[in-house]
C-alpha cells in the first residue's frame, strides 16, 4: 500500500490519479467525451474534493453548472480575490483554504518536516522527504518539501529546500515541478526561485506557473502556486489570472 | 518482468477500451476480450465472474480493480519460477496484479504489495571489489498499466564514502491512451551527502488523447549514502 499513502503525497501523484477508471468510463460513453462535457468520473472527483473540503452541496451543483457552460470558475479567473482563507495546520503540513466569491476553492499546502526514518527502514520514504538537517551555527535547513496546490480540475506543486535562520530565511532550491489537469491541459510550465532571500520588504518566494486551457472553452488562464519562505516558517498562496 | 505486467494489464485495458468504444458486434466482443479473459483465468478469476465484470464495462461502469480507492477484500501470493506476484481480489471480483522478481534476485527492500502501480529495479550487472561495489545496467521501470516509464542506470556504493549514480539512459515510454514524451533528466544529484541521497529524475509529460486532460510523470532513482536503492515517481 505505499504509494497509496495519503500520508504521502510525494508518491501518490500520477500513479493515484484514477486514469484508467476515466478512460475506461470515456470509452463508454464516447458521445460525451467528444461534446467535451464533464465527464462522470471528473464530476464525482471535483464532488469528492469539495466535500472534503466543506464546499456546500448547492455550490458544488452552481460550480458544476459554470464548468459545464464554459465559464471559468473565480479561483482560477485571476478577477476576484478570496473571500475567505482558512489556514491548517498539522504535524505533517501548513494547508490553506481560499474560498472565492462563487464559492470556487483553491487549497494549497507546503509540507513540514517530519520525524526521520526509523532505523533499518529503507524505501522512498526514506529520503529526501522534508528532512531536516540542525547545525550548531543557528540555522536549519529543510530539504525537498512538497508545496501543493488544487483546484479540483489542475493540481501542480514542486518541491522546495530551504534554510530557516536568527535573522533573514533563505530558498536553497527548488526543483520537480509537476502539473495534472483535468477536463483540460496544462503547458507551459515553469518553476523558479523569483525572490532567493528574505529582506525588509518581505519573504522570500518561489513559484510554479503553469497555463491551464479548458477542453470546454473559457480560454486560457496562468495559474501560479507561491512557497513563501520567512519569519522561521514557510506557507503557500495561490494566484490566477497574473 | 513490469513489461510482461504492463503488457498484460495495457493489453486488456486497450480491448476493453476499443471493444466499449466502438460497440462492435456481440461475436467481436468476445474476441477482444478474449486476452481479457485469459488474464483473469489464468489468476483464476470464475467465468461468472469475467461475465459480470466485461457486462459491467460494457454498459459503460467501472470495475474495481481501476479505483485507486478501492480496498481489496482478499489477496494471495502466486508464484512462478521467474515472479512472485500478489494477486489482489476486490469485492466486484476484478483483480489487481503487482508482480517483481523473485525477492532473492530483487536489490531493494521493497516490499511487494498490492496497488495500483508497479515499480521495478533490477537486472543489474554486478561487480565488486574491495569497499566498493558496482551496479550496471539497472533497469528502473513503473507502470500504472497505462502509462509506462523506464530507463537504464548505472551506480555505485562504497563501505567509506559517499554512494554516486554513474550514469542514466535509454529512457523509454508507452502508454494505451494518449501520447507521453521522451523522458528528459529533470534533475539529478549524483553523489549523495551526509543529509541527501543520490537521486535522478526523469520527467515525461502525458496528454489524453484530445486534449481531456495532461498530467507530469517522473521516475526517480534514488540511491542512500549506505548505497540503498529505490525507484520513486516524485
Amino acid at each position: 500500500m505505499m504509494l497509496r499513502s495519503r500520508g504521502d503525497r510525494r508518491l501518490s501523484r500520477w500513479w493515484t490519479v484514477p486514469a484508467a477508471l476515466a478512460l475506461l468510463a470515456g470509452a463508454g460513453q464516447p458521445a460525451q467525451a467528444a461534446s467535451g462535457e464533464v465527464t462522470d468520473d471528473l464530476r464525482a472527483q471535483l464532488k469528492q474534493f469539495w466535500t472534503v473540503n466543506r464546499v456546500p452541496g448547492p455550490t458544488q451543483d452552481a460550480l458544476l453548472d459554470k464548468l459545464e457552460a464554459g465559464q471559468t470558475w473565480d479561483v482560477m479567473s485571476g478577477e476576484s480575490a478570496p473571500v475567505s482563507t482558512r489556514t491548517v495546520r498539522t504535524a505533517g503540513e501548513n494547508r490553506t483554504i481560499e474560498t472565492y466569491p462563487d464559492g470556487s476553492i483553491a487549497v494549497t499546502s507546503i509540507q513540514m518536516p517530519t520525524s526521520t526514518t526509523k532505523p533499518g527502514v529503507v524505501g522512498p520514504l526514506a529520503v529526501g522527504n522534508c528532512r531536516t538537517s540542525v547545525s550548531g551555527s543557528g540555522y536549519t535547513n529543510r530539504y525537498d518539501c512538497q508545496a501543493n496546490s488544487t483546484t479540483g480540475v489542475v493540481e501542480m506543486g514542486f518541491y522546495i529546500s530551504y534554510s530557516i535562520t536568527g535573522g533573514y530565511d533563505s530558498i536553497i532550491d527548488v526543483n520537480s515541478p509537476y502539473v495534472r489537469a483535468d477536463g483540460g491541459t496544462a503547458s507551459d510550465t515553469s518553476l523558479a526561485i523569483r525572490k532567493a532571500a528574505e529582506n525588509s520588504t518581505g519573504s522570500a518566494y518561489a513559484s510554479i506557473k503553469t497555463i491551464y486551457q479548458a477542453r470546454n472553452g473559457g480560454g486560457s488562464k496562468t495559474l501560479e502556486l507561491r512557497a513563501l519562505v520567512g519569519q522561521n516558517t514557510a506557507w503557500t498562496r495561490w494566484e490566477a489570472g497574473l | 518482468m513490469i513489461k510482461h505486467l504492463a503488457r498484460g494489464v495495457m493489453t486488456a485495458v486497450l480491448v476493453l477500451t476499443s471493444a466499449v468504444g466502438l460497440g462492435v458486434s456481440a461475436s467481436a466482443e468476445e474476441d477482444q476480450f478474449a486476452p481479457t479473459r485469459a488474464f483473469w483465468t489464468q489468476y483464476g478469476v470464475p467465468a461468472e465472474t469475467q461475465d459480470a465484470l466485461i457486462a459491467e464495462l460494457l454498459a459503460g461502469g467501472t470495475i474495481d480493480a481501476f479505483d485507486q480507492n478501492a480496498v481489496p477484500v482478499s489477496s494471495r501470493q502466486h508464484t512462478t519460477l521467474e515472479d512472485s506476484s500478489t494477486v489482489a481480489t476486490f469485492s466486484d471480483g476484478s483483480i489487481l496484479v503487482t508482480s517483481r522478481e523473485r525477492p532473492d534476485r530483487r536489490l531493494t527492500s521493497n516490499s511487494v504489495t498490492p496497488d495500483a502501480v508497479t515499480t521495478y529495479l533490477g537486472d543489474c550487472s554486478v561487480t565488486s571489489g574491495a569497499g566498493w561495489v558496482s551496479y550496471r545496467g539497472c533497469n528502473v521501470e513503473a507502470t500504472d498499466g497505462i502509462r509506462y516509464i523506464g530507463y537504464k542506470a548505472s551506480y555505485e556504493k562504497y563501505s567509506s564514502g559517499n554512494a554516486q549514480i554513474l550514469a542514466t539512459w535509454d529512457a523509454h515510454v508507452s502508454c494505451t491512451y494518449g501520447s507521453m514524451t521522451t523522458p528528459t533528466v529533470a534533475y539529478s544529484r549524483l553523489q549523495s551527502t551526509s543529509t541527501q541521497s543520490a537521486v535522478v529524475k526523469r520527467v515525461s509529460t502525458w496528454t489524453g488523447t484530445g486534449g481531456n486532460s495532461s498530467e507530469t510523470m517522473y521516475l526517480s532513482l534514488w540511491v542512500t549514502r549506505a548505497g540503498a536503492a529505490s525507484v520513486g515517481t516524485s
